[in-house]
């Protein structure tokens, strides 16, 4: 069967290997992310250096970059829309903060099992739900979201219900880094997590999994006419993103040292979402930039116009769902292609 | 268990689809020798479709038998299906118009060589997929559009990737439903031309419209009307016998 697809396969010329090299290095290869994943690494430690005092806003805006990257596992890449993302970034947040209390203050063990329960309750979940689509599976993760903000709420002896979880201690992590009041160690530790975040992200967006995950968002029948598992493998990303948004819930109770319901509202799963547009979905770094933005904007506006600054983030959003489907990505991408084709 | 001849790749025996009251397969009895090109031919609404639905597993019998290789696959998954060797090209392009042609036809190959389950460690196969992909891709004549989107390119050659995703499965059975469909007469060489270049240890069950094309390619013909087999022979003897000119009525 190795002979070739074809009755005498033609023997490929020298020109024809080297363009064929060069659009494997293209479609395989990651040296056009290298530069922006340097721009945003160079940004970290700008942001570190010159600012010491926004250092608990700075770690709030990482975990909430991993938390909408998770989404954008989903939304982006598997083509599956959920309202109830926040169920597993609050699942997260509730078993960091009780394995915190109860069981060892150890922060880096705490994001493992953190992520664990998290990961294990996308799968039940997921195992459950995965088999609709479209607008039942839409309204089925608020279902599901619900029910588990309901059950956390009800269970008010163990999480504290509406008064939320308190008395949360850490240990310094790794036994040196105590976490401070400035946020210094938050800083760097939420840091930490979202690149290792980021590195596991990319990992799996670029392997033959995550390749079959788009497939299944461009055409789920033919990826089940090519014999692919669709349920399986949209099972698997589900695990996946819901144990990833387990680790950035995590790291806020971790870094607040506090959790309350609002972790795993429906708001929450909408904001990540309106982040995850305003940035552009299944683009690698549509979290990083929508969030940032986004949180920036809810700053800004919220203090010129404190009644009316929803109904700006609605425009800005309507704005973007129509003219810009990819976000602010999508435009920044149209433009440098603009300009490098005007100077090609 | 039954007298399938040894050299018969896909066999059908009584098979038969209701839908309600109306019988759409009607008791069919086929053979699709290893090697085959062999066509099926039939007037609109004589249930070419449903009968490759079937032999997909998209739907399942009322009653009959479908042996793939001499194994029961009645009850077999589509799925399953794939894995033993049945591929299945679309009547309406089924692709995934976002990706890349490359990336297209890198799909079934990374399926075919399970691959799909990896997320750690398979950096060099993905490469070896995508090489493989290329190859294939220059064997359509399509290395001029190996990285653009497929929803840009032209229609023809968007016909030509559907080909190809069928067979970077390495299939032992392919069914092309209506490879030229959307083609003009015209052009329907371009499409002959790639269908005469697959290898010869691919069997071959092809639906189509296009007469020229049927004539031309098949070696054995089937003529299904109303849901059953009116005959199965050479081409010479089907464009002469007097009761597919019946059916057909002056088409050929």
């Amino acid at each position: 069967m190795e002979a070739g697809w074809f009755a005498g396969a033609r023997i490929m010329e020298k020109h024809n290997m080297e363009t064929r090299d060069a659009i494997l290095i293209r479609i395989l290869g990651d040296r056009h992310l290298r530069w922006a994943e340097g721009v945003i690494l160079l940004v970290i430690v700008l942001a570190y250096v010159f600012f010491p005092t926004y250092y608990t806003l700075l770690s709030q805006i990482f975990i909430f970059c991993l938390f909408v990257l998770s989404l954008d596992l989903l939304v982006g890449y598997a083509g599956l829309v959920t309202l109830g993302h926040a169920a597993f970034f609050g699942v997260g947040a509730y078993a960091a903060g009780l394995y915190a209390i109860h069981v060892s203050p150890e922060p880096l063990s705490g994001l493992v099992v953190a992520t664990l329960v998290a990961a294990a309750i996308g799968l039940l979940s997921g195992a459950l739900i995965l088999r609709t689509t479209g607008l039942t599976f839409l309204m089925l993760t608020l279902a599901v979201a619900s029910v588990i903000h309901e059950i956390l709420n009800q269970a008010g002896e163990l999480t504290g219900g509406a008064d939320g979880l308190r008395g949360i201690e850490m240990a310094p992590v790794l036994g040196v880094a105590e976490f401070d009041f400035m946020g210094h160690t938050a800083f760097i530790y939420s840091a930490v997590v979202l690149v290792v975040g980021y590195l596991f992200f990319r990992q799996v967006i670029r392997s033959p999994f995550g390749r079959q995950i788009v497939g299944i968002r461009e055409n789920a029948v033919r990826m089940r006419a090519i014999g692919s598992p669709v349920y399986l493998r949209l099972l698997g990303a589900y695990t996946i993103s819901a144990g990833m948004a387990g680790t950035a819930g995590a790291l806020l109770a971790q870094t607040n040292q506090f959790v309350s319901l609002s972790v795993i509202t429906l708001e929450r799963s909408g904001e990540a979402l309106i982040m995850l547009i305003f940035g552009g979905a299944g683009k690698v770094f549509g979290a990083f930039l929508g969030v940032p933005v986004y949180m920036l904007l809810q700053d800004v506006l919220s203090r010129y116009t404190p009644i009316f600054w929803v109904f700006w983030i609605g425009l800005m959003l309507v704005l973007i769902v129509k003219f810009a489907k990819n976000g602010i990505l999508g435009i920044g991408t149209r433009l440098f292609h603009k300009y490098r084709g005007r100077h090609a | 268990m039954l007298n399938v001849n040894n050299d018969s790749i896909l066999v059908t025996r009584g098979l038969t689809r209701n839908f309600g009251a109306l019988r759409v397969t009607n008791e069919v009895d086929f053979d699709l020798k290893a090697g085959a090109r062999h066509a099926l031919i039939g007037p609109n609404g004589a249930g070419k479709t449903t009968f490759v639905n079937l032999l997909t597993g998209i739907l399942r019998p009322s009653a009959g038998t479908i042996w793939a290789n001499s194994e029961d696959i009645t009850r077999a998954s589509p799925e399953q299906r794939v894995r033993q060797g049945i591929g299945r090209t679309f009547q309406i392009n089924s692709l995934f118009r976002e990706l890349t042609v490359i990336e297209n036809i890198a799909m079934p190959i990374m399926a075919q060589q399970s691959l799909g389950n990896r997320i750690f460690g398979a950096r060099s196969s993905m490469k070896d997929c995508f090489e493989r992909s290329y190859e294939l891709l220059c064997d359509f004549d399509l290395q001029h559009v190996a990285d653009r989107q497929v929803k840009n390119i032209a229609y023809g050659e968007q016909r030509l990737v559907e080909i190809a995703i069928a067979l970077g499965l390495q299939p032992k059975v392919l069914i092309l439903d209506e490879p030229a469909a959307g083609i003009p007469s015209s052009e329907s060489h371009v499409i002959l031309d790639v269908l005469r270049k697959l290898p010869a240890s691919v069997s071959i069950l092809i639906i189509e419209h296009d007469m020229n094309l049927v004539f031309q390619f098949a070696t054995r013909i089937t003529v299904l009307v109303q849901g059953a087999v009116l005959l199965t022979d050479t081409p010479d003897a089907v464009a002469n016998d007097a009761r597919v000119k019946e059916v057909y009525l002056g088409n050929r």
